[in-house]
């Protein structure tokens, strides 16, 4: 039997790899590249980065593009064992995550339409008043070092005005200043939730184009929703059927032992 | 439980209050913790939200997100997290060990966008101009993609969640859009497998370039079945 394509370019970036000729840290050529070098579509490529990825040898870094991260011979020569929940993260989540890498990098481009930014237009952005802040806060300046872990005691407050303006009525000790929400999900994930515990989420949803839970060990659980959002009693199915799954998963634990 | 109740994203779907006090009603019953990721909030067009599910919550059930990336300048690098004092605590000493906190220049200037009022006089421009992009965005779709898509009209937020009908399937599409210069968000970096879906977002882009993307992908879809 013919060996299937992407194998091809499997075994030849590991080559690639074991002569040290892409050293660790090195980036990899791009999807466009391989699929234009090895002549096939872009999904092949796509194929053959999983298996590397799951492989451990690259990985995708934000801003880097794909990277080569390890190199022993160890890996190398390494089967993977079963491990269904990692395979099963891993099937949903590293395509999705190589798209997510080419989205972020031609978001720079200015020459493309961008119809995918989340992100407010230049043409919004109120560049008159944020000078005159900036100006303002400036003037007012007095000499500044770390500050409390909670973050700033003056935009606490005002974030605790503003909230309250939104109905949720909290004191300022009660808010931590963060650099994004993306920072709240990484904090929450490795601070206050379990390894193996099970994250239940709107399907589809934002959080799976991230790994931040998945990174930390986390299962996603996907809810079903209708016109106004998560519906209450998928919740409840979704853990029944949580529950059922894992019975079949007991044997074969037992069986690997053996 | 994680969940994004106001203009959901990829979706746009808004949660009425209704199934608010359902879902948040079941999670303390069931002490299931909530997070909910309310960045969108502000960004409303036609009416103001429902209140959130943190303003129902009394047994300190949900940690609450906020931020001024979507709403003011993402460059400012400023958002929120609110939650019982214990919770905050063991997070403010997680953030010290990862960063030692946010910058103090952009805490003050967010401060002072809050506090001086300003802040909300720019969402007042802010929605003005979303509910003109909207209607751009819309009135393109229904002219150039109607015969072969469906979508909601977004009450708020910035998105609309496109599907293509299933008898137009359109085998990657994301990257016929950008070979022409397009770039749109593939349904399925949301987990949406069926290929079927793309997110457009009308808050970026120049209106006559909102037009013209919107119909370079109706020319897409329509050179396939030709």
């Amino acid at each position: 039997m013919k060996k299937p394509k992407y194998q091809a370019i499997v075994e030849y970036i590991k080559a690639r790899i074991s002569k040290g000729e892409w050293t660790i840290g090195s980036q990899i050529p791009s999807q466009r590249h391989l699929a234009k070098q090895f002549e096939v579509n872009r999904s092949t490529v796509i194929t053959a980065l999983e298996e590397l990825m799951a492989d451990g040898l690259i990985e995708g870094k934000a801003g880097k593009g794909t990277v080569v991260t390890n190199n022993t011979w160890t890996l190398m020569g390494k089967q993977t064992s079963t491990n269904w929940n990692e395979n099963v993260t891993l099937g949903i989540h590293k395509p999705s995550i190589s798209t997510v890498q080419e989205i972020n990098e031609a978001e720079s481009d200015d020459s493309l339409i961008q119809l995918s930014k989340g992100e407010l237009s230049p043409e919004i952005f109120p560049l008159e008043k944020m000078k005159s802040i900036v100006q303002k806060v400036s003037s007012q300046l007095t000499p500044f070092g770390y500050e409390e872990p909670k973050g700033n005691v003056k935009l606490r407050h005002a974030i605790s005005e503003y909230l309250k303006r939104r109905g949720v009525n909290v004191s300022p000790s009660s808010i931590l200043v963060v650099s994004g929400a993306l920072q709240s999900l990484h904090l929450i994930s490795i601070g206050l939730l379990k390894r193996g515990s099970t994250v239940f989420l709107e399907f589809p949803s934002y959080l799976y184009s991230l790994t931040v839970f998945q990174s930390a060990g986390m299962e996603l659980n996907s809810l079903s929703m209708d016109k106004e959002g998560i519906m209450t009693d998928s919740i409840y199915q979704t853990k029944e059927k949580g529950k059922i799954f894992c019975i079949p998963i007991q044997p074969f634990i037992i069986q690997q032992v053996l | 439980m994680y969940t994004n109740p106001t203009f959901h994203n990829p979706t746009g779907t808004l949660m009425r209050k209704k199934r608010r006090e359902e879902l948040i009603e079941y999670c303390v019953r069931e002490q299931l913790p909530v997070i909910e990721d309310d960045v969108y909030r502000d960004l409303w067009i036609d009416n103001p939200p429902p209140e959130p599910l943190k303003s129902k919550d009394h047994h300190g059930n949900v940690l609450y997100l906020g931020s001024l990336s979507k709403t003011l300048s993402p460059g400012l690098r400023i958002g929120w997290v609110v939650g019982p004092e214990s919770v905050i605590n063991r997070l403010a000493d997680l953030k010290m060990q990862s960063d030692y906190g946010s910058s103090t220049l952009s805490q003050l200037v967010a401060a002072e966008w809050l506090s001086s009022g300003l802040y909300d006089h720019h969402l007042e421009d802010v929605r003005e101009q979303l509910r003109n992009r909207r209607k751009v965005a819309i009135d393109s779709l229904n002219k150039y993609l109607s015969p072969y898509a469906t979508w909601e009209i977004p009450k708020g937020g910035f998105f609309i969640w496109v599907r293509i009908k299933s008898t137009f399937k359109v085998k990657r599409l994301f990257d016929k859009a950008l070979s022409s210069g397009i770039l749109v968000n593939p349904g399925r970096i949301y987990a949406e497998q069926s290929g079927q879906y793309i997110r457009l977002s009308y808050g970026y882009a120049s209106l006559d370039e909102l037009n013209e993307g919107i119909f370079q992908l109706s020319e897409i879809i329509k050179h396939q079945y030709k």
